[in-house]
């Protein structure tokens, strides 16, 4: 079974995305409200997340930093990065691109289909 | 010796006076020297505050512009992050995912979900729209075949099509070699499906719709026919604009945005082609009540000869210009701003600030002599204090000499609040403009003035822009 962790500092959010993971993929979910609080669920988290999906716009660390910080612990680098974004505009999808993530998807997600999305842009066949 | 020391005084006197005259005139053209050159200064001063005023004018535009933009970009996100929410919840609760509801809750929730599904629908074409038009979206040119373009719109278009119950047929009457041009090819794709979509959803069920491909020397162009219930000849040229449908429910009912038709026309005209659309030619089956509509795209090749099926280097669609460009409108803010943007590009202009002047300059640049530039365009405001935009006009076209100069409208209105008389205007921006349109709708009009568009009267029909 995968497990992900989802970072966004919107609650409804986080609870929809989960409820949509785990319904339609049976996946387990953990979440966190922020850049900080995500890190030390990602080093808590055991077994170790599977992906990280996480949004761009939150306070105080953002997804961009949350995400910088995340590869310089060789313990998360290896764990794969969605952005979940709301920014839609070329220029800041190029500068997501540029950092090195796995994706950026978008918001609003379609809830039916966002573990589909999350497997092909992995490459997970499951 | 009295009268030699007379005639010494005499000439003594004499050489005073004309020593105090020389000193007087001197000393006269001396100041009038002083004010010329307070003149010189006081001016060389004026056109200095001049080019400043403009710079500040240019950037107070641009900061315009960046707000705008800012503002834009962060109500698209806000929008969406609640919007997220909602899909994300209706989604979950409508698929019976998380156990089944009754039929009239389901019902319900299905409302929801299409009506979230519309509102996001929207939120991304006034972004797209508004990106397109800040020029913040450029196309990206590729060699592209339009065959290959309309079959992988049928493609993607196939399933909505067979669940309307509507045949869709793809056919090209050009040569294979012939069909190859410079495009952004998500656009294009983006123009085609649009264009299909409004077809399928405006067909009676049984019926077809087909896409039609064709080719020359000049142009390539493609159709999109179907037998819906046709458009009123007062709204084919409204339909193109922002939220303007033929029935004011068909927004609801058929869950477009009414947008798409702006979009698509923001796209072509990118491309520096034309869109219009026209009740269908020869309908071959008269009873069958309906005579629908066909929409007619048309890209003028940039490059006419060696089109080949290779790729080539794109072409950007505004081209450097050439030619003396006469601008005409009388607010001095809105002329330095449009000159100076010809002027980047390469073109030559002469101002005018009223339609009177328009008519007296571009006699007097036709009778000069024949080194001295001719006028190649000219940008011609619609409302003007005197003689009217339209009167300027009238009596340009009326003129033998100035008769064949190609002008191009620059008003507030959309093309289609007004009566279209043929043989006025070759072009129309409507303000407030957008720079890259300005430049393509000009180049555009200065291509066509060479004699690449032969199809006059759809020429005339299609070629305003809105901007």
């Amino acid at each position: 079974m995968r497990r992900i962790l989802i970072i966004d500092d919107e609650e409804d959010i986080r609870e929809v995305a989960a409820l949509s993971l785990e319904a339609t993929a049976g996946w387990e979910v953990v979440t966190a409200s922020n850049g900080a609080d995500g890190i030390l669920a990602a080093v808590n988290s055991k077994p170790a997340p599977d992906a990280i999906l996480m949004d761009v716009m939150m306070p105080e660390m953002d997804g961009p930093t949350t995400f910088r910080m995340m590869q310089q612990n060789p313990e998360l680098a290896g764990i794969p990065v969605l952005l979940l974004t709301a920014k839609v505009q070329g220029v800041d999808q190029r500068r997501f691109a540029d950092l090195g993530v796995a994706a950026v998807l978008f918001k609003p997600f379609n809830p039916l289909t966002l573990a589909d999305q999350i497997c092909e842009k992995l490459g997970w066949t499951d | 010796m009295s009268f030699s020391l007379t005639i010494f005084s005499v000439l003594f006197l004499t050489c005073i006076c004309l020593l105090g005259v020389l000193a007087l005139r001197l000393a006269r053209k001396v100041r009038q020297q002083q004010r010329d050159l307070g003149g010189l200064s006081e001016s060389l001063q004026r056109s200095r505050e001049n080019a400043e005023e403009q710079k500040n004018r240019l950037a107070e535009r641009s900061d315009l512009d960046r707000a705008k933009d800012e503002f834009i970009s962060t109500v698209s996100h806000e929008l969406r992050t609640p919007l997220t929410s909602i899909r994300g919840a209706l989604g979950l609760l409508s698929s019976g995912l998380l156990g089944n509801v009754n039929t009239r809750s389901q019902n319900l929730l299905r409302i929801a979900s299409t009506n979230t599904e519309r509102l996001i629908r929207l939120i991304n074409d006034i972004l797209d729209l508004e990106r397109m038009e800040s020029g913040r979206s450029p196309v990206n040119l590729r060699r592209c075949s339009l065959y290959d373009l309309a079959r992988e719109a049928v493609e993607m278009m196939s399933a909505l099509a067979e669940a309307a119950q509507i045949r869709l047929e793809l056919n090209s009457y050009a040569a294979h070699d012939s069909i190859y041009f410079d495009a952004d090819p998500d656009r294009i794709l983006q123009v085609v499906t649009n264009l299909l979509s409004n077809a399928i959803k405006f067909s009676p069920e049984g019926s077809t719709v087909s896409v039609e491909i064709d080719a020359n020397a000049d142009a390539l162009s493609l159709k999109v026919i179907d037998r819906g219930r046709g458009i009123p000849a007062d709204k084919l040229e409204c339909i193109f604009d922002r939220f303007q449908q033929v029935e004011s429910t068909d927004s609801s009912k058929k869950g477009g945005t009414g947008l798409g038709l702006a979009i698509c026309r923001s796209i072509i005209q990118q491309h520096g082609g034309l869109i219009w659309a026209q009740p269908n030619e020869n309908w071959a089956q008269p009873n069958h009540g309906n005579s629908g509509t066909t929409f007619c795209v048309q890209f003028m090749r940039s490059v006419r000869i060696g089109d080949s099926v290779l790729p080539s280097v794109a072409t950007p669609v505004v081209e450097r210009g050439e030619g003396l460009i006469l601008v005409c409108d009388d607010d001095p803010g809105i002329r330095t701003v449009v000159c100076e943007q010809l002027q980047r590009r390469g073109y030559d202009v002469i101002e005018a600030g009223s339609g009177e002047e328009v008519i007296a300059l571009a006699h007097e640049q036709a009778m000069r002599d024949a080194p001295a530039p001719t006028i190649s365009a000219i940008l011609l405001d619609h409302y003007l204090p005197g003689l009217s935009g339209w009167e300027t006009l009238r009596q340009l076209k009326s003129s033998a000499t100035t008769a064949a100069i190609p002008v191009v409208i620059l008003s507030v209105s959309s093309p289609s609040e007004r009566p279209l008389l043929v043989g006025e205007a070759q072009g129309w921006v409507q303000k407030p403009y957008n720079e890259s349109l300005l430049l393509a709708e000009l180049g555009r009009v200065l291509k066509s003035k060479a004699g690449t568009v032969k199809d006059g009267q759809h020429n005339l029909r299609s070629s305003h822009l809105t901007v």
